[in-house]
């Protein structure tokens, strides 16, 4: 996929297909961030990616913070919905992750400590259209 | 001074897991690996092959010298809980080493007299700790002292320099001179602290803590 570019899903379907196209990106030390509203479809877009690499396990790791998954590669899937304040992401060694360059490395609700976020970084925001129409927004920040 | 022998070094702050039993410089036993994320796990059971191999018991220990950061947030906790665990419950005092210079006092005894050389370890994806050191008289001089840099002035920075450090992969294509050691070995931890450290002893250990130098108690913002 080149970047910026925007998408539409019309279906689960959709989303699965730009997914596929988005894996194709992913090399190690990127970091993905994900900002969508509740039921945006984050987790499910990222689920997608992942099965590309062979990692069937993913989940949404608004409870545990971060998911770690080891398939074709090394994933890190953060949630930061749960966070209440910045301290928190250090005190879990946020930063040792972001070291982890041989790792790939999702974040949704990024955009909730936009400070703690490495500058170089692809953010994918997903609007809620419909029911079951969703508008993917890649961007690329260097 | 003889009461602080056996020493227990541990060094935890980036790649290597390693502890040492230190009794002099003609006799110390050290021990390391390194695996990612193995810390935690692993460090026990490299204090026991030390103490094993030293054939002392930890009971026996003096004191203990941990590698006190800037480093690894994970790896500098784990290391001093272990410090902090160990001295507790034999009431023996912890010397806090500054990792940056125990690893300068080990490449200073390698380097000839003189050397300038960098050492950068990355804070996080944008930003490194530094520190300029110049060898003199078999020991280290700080040429710049130790402070956090963007990655990017660092990149202004590296021409034909030596430097140490995890910053840049062995195999990027920055024209620098790269030596990929980014922690001292535990030994040097030991050596530090028996040379340096001595005044550093910490025997009421309640409020020791890492030095990140990064400041990680953040501004903190409402979230609405």
């Amino acid at each position: 996929m080149v970047l910026p570019s925007l998408r539409k899903s019309k279906s689960e379907y959709d989303t699965t297909l730009i997914a596929d196209e988005f894996a194709v990106n992913l090399q190690n030390g990127i970091v993905v961030v994900l900002n969508g509203d509740l039921g945006a479809g984050k987790t499910f877009f990222i689920k997608q990616v992942l099965q590309k690499f062979n990692v069937t396990n993913a989940n949404s790791p608004t409870f545990a913070i971060v998911n770690e998954y080891y398939g074709d590669k090394t994933f890190y899937h953060f949630d930061f919905y749960r966070i209440n304040k910045e301290s928190e992401l250090h005190d879990i060694g946020i930063e040792d992750y972001f070291n982890d360059e041989q790792s790939i490395i999702f974040i949704e609700w990024g955009n909730l400590f936009p400070d703690v976020l490495p500058k170089k970084r692809i953010e994918i925001n997903i609007s809620y259209i419909n029911e079951q129409e969703r508008e993917f927004n890649f961007i690329e920040y260097e | 001074m003889n009461d602080i022998y056996p020493l227990l070094a541990i060094e935890t702050s980036d790649s290597i897991c390693g502890a040492c039993v230190y009794f002099s410089e003609e006799k110390f036993f050290s021990s390391k690996l390194v695996l990612k994320h193995s810390h935690a796990e692993k460090l026990f059971e490299v204090i026991k092959s030390v103490l094993a191999m030293a054939s002392i018991t930890q009971n026996e220990l003096k004191a203990i010298a941990v590698s006190n950061g800037p480093g690894s947030f994970t790896g500098l906790r784990i290391g001093m809980s272990a410090a902090k665990g160990i001295a507790q419950s034999l009431s023996i005092p912890i010397i806090p080493v500054p990792t940056f210079e125990a690893l300068a006092f080990q490449i200073s005894s390698y380097l000839s007299e003189g050397s300038t050389f960098l050492i950068s370890n990355k804070v996080g994806r944008d930003e490194v700790y530094f520190a300029k050191f110049q060898i003199t008289g078999n020991n280290y001089i700080f040429k710049e002292e130790l402070k956090i840099i963007p990655i990017s002035e660092l990149n202004l920075i590296t021409k034909d320099i030596l430097i140490f450090g995890n910053t840049f992969d062995l195999n990027s294509e920055k024209s620098i001179s790269t030596k990929r050691i980014s922690a001292p070995d535990a030994e040097f931890i030991a050596k530090w602290a028996v040379t340096f450290g001595i005044n550093k002893m910490v025997t009421d250990i309640d409020f020791l803590e890492p030095n990140y130098l990064k400041d990680f108690i953040v501004k903190e913002k409402k979230n609405d």
